[in-house]
């Protein structure tokens, strides 16, 4: 998966593509267009996605045209058959199906989506620090991918979303805390040290040098701390109802940001040898400016892909975890906890437990070909393994 | 690198490999474990509770010992290592009122046997001395018991307590006249002390009143661990003739009972005794401590004592009023407890030494965690299958391979749902994925390519609800969850296998589903990129069979990437397994971690995890070994 985006990069795509059929230059949105509208299943999904987003978006509006409630409870009204104004039907507690799909997909969408986000942005930010810094952040970095790679996700995230984040976060002891930061730093130092000695690093560092990166860890390391233990108010986040949904996007980016960090570190590993870089190196451009300038446009090409393909994947787990009761929680509905209230009833009414599937299904499958389209459209090194140019 | 043969190199990377994997299997464990202490409801105290051999007396004094007082990383050294269960200290049952009649001069004396009232719940026979005590009340007992499969089994911390369950159930008579025994031994090996003026003979206490009152005689006892408790006999001493009307009457006790104390911090102790004097309120009190005691009493009651070592020690006392008259009392208290040195609670490690039960026990399925998971085999209890014992070769066979079929235990169950999946998608998506790309771009590679991404779409779990209302529910073509029928062992061996069949093919074909559609996708890209090589025409060039350059020169090369990703999609096929299990209440270890998260079962959550982990690292070696197999320019690299 290694990005060839540098073909990608304004300059190098106008020499590679073929001649164009006016005098005008093909801009790059252009290109990355006329290269998307060949996949046809790409194109009838990104349809598809936008239809379904603008249903949810406009959930309330649907349900005060219907006259029908997607949270109330009446028990005069359990598991209707589809009607008017019930189009799909009611629930066993006499909620309408229809809008409370249309609600779940709100949720189900925005934790695919913000989790995907969230963890593309984190996963660019890890991943092309260490492809391009390389040294003790990349092999930490790797080390721990590695063992997220070969550890099943589901029952650890079971075993997360079990968990009591105010038990988890709130009650802690700084001091300890603040040893094990100094025994990290230490061990950062240390290991500093042993690479240089064992010639294993290029860099000889000074004394202080390597006393100062050490300290810097261990200060990053309290204040996230800090910042996740003691600044955070999780008993807020615990309660309200949408405590769930936040939980969830958690967990989810928790697990879900490798992937885009260890494309984000080949690229950057691969771009960082290239000439625009020594160039603008040459150029005087500070490491800040090469990285944000340079190397993020050119490596964006697959991270976006694969942030599209994750959100298909988050929607799976959200769906996933709410249908073993670990997820979003009631009232709240989402696709999943609807599946799993269904299967109660799947022998008197199949109806309740096919439709919410149906939409994870559609959804992921859609984004799955969206995503698929992305990546022949911005990552033309796919385009050419398949052999179309 | 000097070159050192490819073996070395092999070798070196796959130690490398199984070193780190160790390592992260140990990691895991630590984050679990401190994970699982964030759950609610104080899941770690489960880990005493749930234990069935643990006395519900026992439990605070075993949380100090086990840590639980403590942060989670201790706690986890404990869980691992093991703990030194506590001594207990002895144990006098309520007495009776006892009546004395003063006897002009002489006074009177009280006097009780606490033979029957006293315990010693710290005494304790090794296996091997109860072996000996049954052995010579009744040899062909101790043969019957011997070849008990629980006894067997049983480890070496718990066996005492095993065999004399087996022998309450064999012979509850001679076990009950067994226990007689062993109680008088223990008690014999107490020691009495009798406290201010009381004076002791064997087990009994005596103590001479010189005036009329309700007095209460002191008693101390003190355990082989230098445990002491404190009791007291209330002694109501009646005057003969009585007492002429007006003169008094009986001398009230100045002190109710006081119970006994526990510190809950791990030194400091206090107490306030105000509110156990009974004339308190009328007149002023003395409080005096006994010499022998420690600590310091002020003037209004209050003991203070800072206790360096754990024990449980006996305070004495005396209460003294403004008249002059004494009344004694004395409380015990226990600060922190004793560990056992002879009596150690294997931590998990002894796993790896071979102590099965060192696993843990169950809360929820009230079973050693071992058991669950690895069904009960053969040699622990024999299944009964309907007919005569076996008798031929082959009918012992059967009866082996029945009773193997039908106690397969969860990792059993798991492995034969994951298996065959694995299998079956490999069969299906290898195939497919090599057709769909030698024909790119016709309509088979079209549909395929659609097809495999709707697997990958597809949501297992409900994808397995459809699957079951349809061919179960509906059409009743398929049973519509579990492992197998109850009781179908009774049928024979062809029986159980079509039974196990029938019920494992909707599972199966849910969980293989997903993994078709990755499989056969990276297969198709695989093979695509393998396809336009050089070498593919060159073979083709020289004229060779169209079948042996797909498969002999395009395949092999296609599938070195396939095989590291079918090694990376293990630990994601145990996911789908959860849901898969849990769709169809497929009694594997999927459904077992989800059942003991949910229920707080926290021993089954750890270890069933580890496992999974295992299982996982396992998947991930062999594809390392795959890969050395199909690629052969790794050896010589």
């Amino acid at each position: 998966m290694v990005a060839h985006s540098n073909l990608t990069a304004p300059g190098l795509v106008e020499m590679n593509k073929k001649a164009p059929q006016s005098d005008r230059i093909e801009t790059f949105a252009e290109l990355v267009w006329r290269r998307f509208r060949k996949h046809k299943m790409a194109l009838i999904s990104a349809v598809i996605l936008v239809i379904l987003g603008l249903i949810s978006l406009f959930a309330g509006a649907i349900e005060s045209i219907l006259g029908v409630s997607h949270e109330i409870a009446s028990l005069d009204i359990v598991n209707l058959d589809y009607g008017w104004p019930h189009i799909l039907g009611t629930n066993e507690l006499g909620q309408d199906v229809f809008t409370r799909l249309i609600y779940g997909g709100r949720i189900s969408l925005s934790v695919g989506i913000v989790s995907a986000v969230t963890s593309a942005l984190i996963g660019a930010f890890t991943g092309l620090l260490a492809g391009y810094y390389g040294g003790l952040t990349d092999s930490i970095l790797m080390r721990f991918t590695d063992a997220m790679l070969s550890v099943p996700v589901l029952p650890l995230m079971i075993v997360f979303a079990a968990l009591d984040l105010d038990a988890l976060f709130g009650t802690s002891n700084p001091t300890a805390a603040a040893i094990m930061c100094a025994v990290i730093a230490v061990s950062v130092i240390c290991y500093r040290y042993a690479s240089v000695a064992r010639g294993k690093s290029d860099q000889s560092h000074s004394f202080g040098r390597n006393i100062v990166d050490g300290v810097i860890v261990g200060c990053f390391l309290f204040a996230g701390y800090f910042l996740l233990f003691r600044v955070v108010d999780w008993k807020a986040v615990g309660s309200g109802n949408l405590s769930s949904v936040i939980k969830l996007t958690l967990i989810i980016v928790f697990f879900g940001w490798m992937t885009v960090a260890r494309l984000a570190r080949a690229a950057a590993m691969q771009l960082k040898s290239m000439e625009f870089v020594t160039a603008a190196r040459a150029l005087g451009a500070s490491n800040n400016r090469i990285l944000l300038v340079h190397i993020l446009p050119n490596a964006l090409a697959p991270i976006i892909v694969s942030a599209t393909l994750e959100v298909g994947g988050n929607i799976l787990y959200e769906a996933s975890l709410s249908f073993l009761g670990l997820g979003i929680q009631p009232p709240v509905s989402s696709w999943g906890n609807m599946l799993n209230n269904a299967v109660d009833y799947i022998k008197t009414t199949p109806m309740l437990a096919f439709w919410p599937g149906f939409l994870i299904l559609v959804t992921v499958a859609c984004f799955n070909f969206f995503g698929d389209g992305m990546r022949d459209a911005l990552d033309p090194h796919q385009v050419m393994k398949s052999g179309e140019e | 690198m000097p070159t050192r043969g490819d073996g070395f190199n092999d070798m070196k990377h796959l130690l490398y490999r199984a070193l780190q994997m160790i390592v992260i299997v140990a990691a895991l464990s630590v984050v679990l474990f401190g994970l699982l202490s964030a759950m609610p409801g104080n899941p770690v105290d489960m880990l005493i509770t749930s234990n069935p051999r643990v006395r519900p007396e026992d439990v605070i004094r075993l949380k100090k010992l086990r840590g639980l007082d403590q942060p989670w990383y201790v706690q986890y050294v404990r869980w691992m290592r093991g703990y030194y269960e506590p001594h207990r200290p002895a144990t006098v049952e309520s007495l009776g009122l006892v009546t004395v009649q003063l006897d002009g001069k002489n006074g009177g004396s009280a006097s009780v046997d606490l033979k029957t009232a006293l315990r010693d719940p710290d005494a304790h026979m090794s296996a091997a001395e109860i072996q000996a005590l049954i052995e010579k009340g009744s040899p062909t007992l101790w043969k019957t018991i011997e070849k008990d499969p629980a006894v067997i089994n049983a480890s070496q911390a718990d066996k005492q307590d095993v065999i004399l369950e087996q022998l309450a159930h064999h012979d509850p008579d001679f076990h009950a006249k067994l226990m007689q025994s062993l109680s008088d031994e223990a008690t014999g090996k107490l020691k009495i002390s009798g406290l201010f003026g009381a004076t002791v003979q064997g087990t009994r206490v005596e103590q001479r009143f010189a005036e009329a009152g309700n007095f209460r005689m002191w008693f101390m006892i003190t355990n082989q661990s230098g445990l002491q408790t404190v009791a007291s006999v209330p002694v109501q001493v009646l005057q003969t003739p009585p007492l002429k009307k007006g003169a008094g009457g009986f001398v009230q006790s100045l002190l109710d009972a006081i119970p006994a104390q526990i510190v809950d911090d791990p030194k400091t102790f206090s107490v306030d005794l105000a509110p156990y004097v009974l004339a308190g309120k009328e007149m002023p009190v003395r409080y005096v401590l006994d010499k022998e005691s420690p600590g310091k009493i002020d003037a209004t009651g209050h003991y203070t004592h800072e206790f360096a070592k754990p024990g449980q020690t006996a305070i004495r006392f005396s209460v003294v009023d403004a008249q002059n008259r004494v009344t004694h009392g004395a409380f015990s208290v226990e600060h922190g407890p004793v560990p056992d040195k002879t009596r150690f609670n294997r931590g998990f490690i002894y796993v790896f030494t071979g102590d099965k039960s060192a696993m843990g026990f169950s809360s929820n399925y009230k079973r050693p965690v071992w058991e669950l998971l690895a069904g009960t085999d053969e040699s622990s209890s024999p299944v009964i299958v309907a007919g005569a014992a076996p008798q031929t070769f082959l009918e012992k066979v059967q009866h082996y391979l029945i009773s193997m079929f039908t106690q397969s235990g969860r990792v059993g169950n798991t492995l034969q749902l994951m298996v065959p999946a694995i299998l079956l998608s490999l069969l299906i998506a290898l195939p497919l994925g090599v057709l769909s790309a030698y024909k790119q771009y016709s309509w088979l590679d079209y549909i395929v390519n659609f097809l495999a991404f709707l697997g990958i779409s597809l949501p297992v779990f409900w994808f397995g609800i459809m699957v079951m209302a349809l061919f179960a529910e509906q059409l009743q073509w398929f049973p519509a969850g579990g492992v197998q029928t109850p009781g179908i062992q009774e049928d024979g061996l062809w029986a159980v296998v079509a039974d196990r069949f029938e019920h494992a093919i909707l599972p199966t074909l849910v969980l293989s589903i997903a993994y078709i559609g990755r499989w056969l996708r990276y297969m198709r890209a695989s093979m695509l990129e393998v396809l336009p090589a050089d070498y593919i025409r060159t073979a083709r060039a020289k004229g060779l069979s169209e079948k042996v350059v797909i498969l002999k020169h395009a395949l092999r090369n296609a599938l070195i990437p396939v095989v590291t990703i079918l090694a990376l999609s293990v630990p994601a096929l145990f996911g789908g397994a959860v849901l898969t299990e849990t769709v169809f209440s497929w009694p594997g270890i999927g459904r077992l971690e989800y059942d003991a998260v949910m229920n707080s079962d926290y021993y089954v959550a750890i270890v069933v995890f580890l496992i999974a982990a295992v299982l996982v690292m396992i998947g991930n070696l062999l594809a390392d070994l795959l890969y050395v197999v199909v690629d052969p320019r790794i050896r010589t690299k």
